[in-house]
């Protein structure tokens, strides 16, 4: 189980998180939600270890994060991060030269399924192959906690499904999944709980169904709420 | 960590290659002059192979500072900092690949010298005319040149660790540089400042110490120094990494 | 399949499951997908795919075989019944909606008359 306590992340005078406190459980599948800006990937990037808190903890299964929980945490960046000279099957080598979890046939898989091959440029790619090919290798790690930023962000209806359906192919009792948007709709149906951020701080987190059948409002409703418009991007 | 060194080396080897097809191109020449009797290949080759020695050897540095820099404030971190490795290692593998690397240029380059000094003594019989051969070349360049054959590799050693020492405050101060000083405005500028004034300290540091009496002790302390520095800012480097650096 | 928002999605999965049973689409003690299955079918949480075999099994639509999977009811009765219920619903919205609008329940079963044979006199013309 993952617990933010406090967290508190500042880059020069700007505030990107502030006093955030959050328990991630096994076995769901959260949706955190938020325009840009928002806070969504710094908090992950903390939790992954990229990014260092100002003050505050957070705990994997008890203790700090660091080298030994990057073992078991995945994290997935909305950037392109791979290095230029490397094709697809480079990127997978990596991945398997630094990740014990990492399954070099799942990642084979996971391609065909994408229609990458392994011969691809990363420095090439579109940006929706890309996105692909991020998923793929970050999919094929079977990691315990995956944090997955915008996954869905610039991908054409067709290739979207294929990463939603990859997210729910690694959903598992003992898994938590994390799954960053600003696109409500896409992650409704997909997620049992809500996370809302909002200009740095955590506003609430619900269970998606609970929340209908309590008050029959959807995630997007809640979304209007919070944010005062459709979760579309002004 | 020799997973990481691997990826280290492969990042900067297309400079390396570059630096190897030159070095066969200029020992080409110097040995089509040498056996050919043709003056101006002998003059490319030499030029060639010394600027390719002297440059490939600074340039092998420098190249290591770029990428750090950008393995640090780009988004190509990630690779480094989300694989389950702690800073001491990602920079460790980082200062052996390219301590390693200076070393085995520098060795190389020393080995090719001596190679072709036995090859053209053989050729053209004696040493002393060939040696008076490569004083015209060099003072070409305007290079007045005394050689001390014993002391030759130890200086070079000790040239070699220095700039390794050097390149060791560029780390410190690019770290600085995406830490400390990171959101400030000129903090590129602070961490340049930073790494003179730390060199100007180091060198000043070493004066102080005592003179030994003969230059191979000079320089085997000097070497010694330069190396007991970088480990120190080694050590300070990546703690500042492990804890304060956020990508 | 499209998703109204303010209803659990857990209850449009059962209410899908159910009509395919009606329909015959899914066949009396035919196996069901696995839950893990369910979800990517439906692209749901894996969570609620367990919820609707949970409920769907309280209603006795369907049951569990331990270690073989989950099963549509062998019974047909409970076919039956779950169509008419289905069934009953749909005139309960109805006659709700007419209400709404200030339509009397014999005036809306007029309105049905009249709406059946609309559409007999369209198939009898062709469009």
């Amino acid at each position: 189980m993952l617990e933010c306590r406090e967290v508190t992340k500042k880059y020069g005078r700007k505030t990107a998180v502030d006093g955030v406190s959050l328990k991630l459980e096994p076995g769901r599948i959260y949706a955190m939600l938020g325009p840009n800006g928002s806070g969504k990937t710094t908090l992950m990037k903390m939790i992954v270890g990229l990014a260092k808190p100002n003050s505050g903890e957070i705990l994997y299964n008890g203790s700090p994060v660091g080298v030994a929980s990057r073992r078991e945490i995945a994290y997935m960046s909305t950037e392109p991060y791979f290095y230029a000279w490397m094709t697809a099957g480079d990127v997978g080598k990596y991945y398997r030269d630094f990740f014990e979890d990492f399954s070099m046939e799942q990642y084979e898989r996971l391609l065909s399924q994408m229609e990458l091959t392994k011969d691809l440029k990363a420095k090439t790619l579109s940006s929706g192959m890309m996105a692909k090919l991020k998923i793929a290798v970050t999919m094929a790690r079977k990691a315990k906690i995956y944090l997955l930023d915008e996954p869905l962000n610039g991908i054409d209806l067709l290739a979207r499904d294929e990463i939603v359906r990859c997210v729910l192919d690694a959903a598992s009792p003992d898994v938590t999944l994390v799954v960053s948007s600003h696109l409500v709709d896409e992650l409704e149906k997909v997620a049992d709980t809500a996370i809302f951020m909002k200009e740095s701080h955590l506003v609430s987190v619900c269970g998606i169904d609970e929340m209908r059948e309590q008050s029959g409002k959807s995630v997007a409703d809640r979304y209007r709420e919070i944010y005062g418009h459709g979760g579309v991007e002004q | 960590m020799s997973k990481l060194m691997k990826y280290e080396f492969r990042k900067n080897l297309l400079s390396k290659l570059v630096l190897l097809a030159f070095t066969a191109v200029g020992e080409a020449a110097f040995l089509l002059g040498l056996f050919l009797k043709w003056e101006n290949g002998l003059v490319i080759g030499i030029s060639t192979l010394m600027i390719c020695g002297m440059f490939g050897i600074l340039y092998v540095g420098i190249e290591s500072l770029v990428t750090f820099h950008r393995d640090l404030n780009t988004k190509q971190s990630y690779m480094l900092f989300l694989t389950p490795r702690n800073s001491f290692q990602i920079l460790g593998a980082k200062v052996v690949e390219n301590g390693l690397t200076i070393f085995l240029t520098g060795l190389f380059y020393a080995l090719l010298t001596f190679l072709d000094f036995t090859v053209a003594a053989i050729r053209i019989g004696r040493i002393k005319e060939f040696i008076d051969v490569i004083k015209n070349v060099l003072e070409n360049f305007s290079v007045s040149v005394t050689v001390h054959s014993e002391d030759i590799l130890i200086v070079f050693l000790a040239i070699l660790a220095s700039w390794i020492m050097t390149l060791a405050i560029g780390y410190l101060a690019i770290v600085l540089c995406a830490t400390v000083f990171a959101g400030k405005r000129l903090s590129g500028l602070i961490s340049f400042v930073f790494f003179l004034l730390l060199s100007w300290g180091v060198t000043s540091l070493f004066n102080v110490l005592p003179d030994p009496e003969t230059m191979m002790m000079q320089n085997l302390l000097s070497m010694g120094y330069s190396f007991a520095i970088a480990l120190v800012l080694y050590g300070i480097t990546g703690w500042v990494m492990e804890r304060k650096l956020s990508v | 399949m499209d998703y109204n928002p303010s209803i659990p999605i857990y209850l449009q999965v059962m209410m899908s499951i159910k009509r395919d049973i009606v329909t015959g689409r899914l066949a009396l003690g035919e196996k069901l997908p696995s839950v893990r299955d369910l979800a990517l079918q439906y692209t749901i949480n894996p969570n609620t795919a367990n919820r609707v075999y949970k409920e769907l099994e309280s209603e006795h639509v369907c049951f569990t075989r331990r270690g073989m999977g989950t099963f549509v009811t062998e019974d047909e009765g409970m076919a039956a019944q779950m169509k008419a219920a289905m069934a009953q619903e749909l005139v309960d919205e109805y006659l709700k909606g007419m209400q709404k609008l200030g339509i009397s329940a014999e005036e809306a079963v007029r309105l049905i008359e009249k709406g059946r044979e609309d559409a007999a006199d369209q198939t009898e013309n062709g469009p």
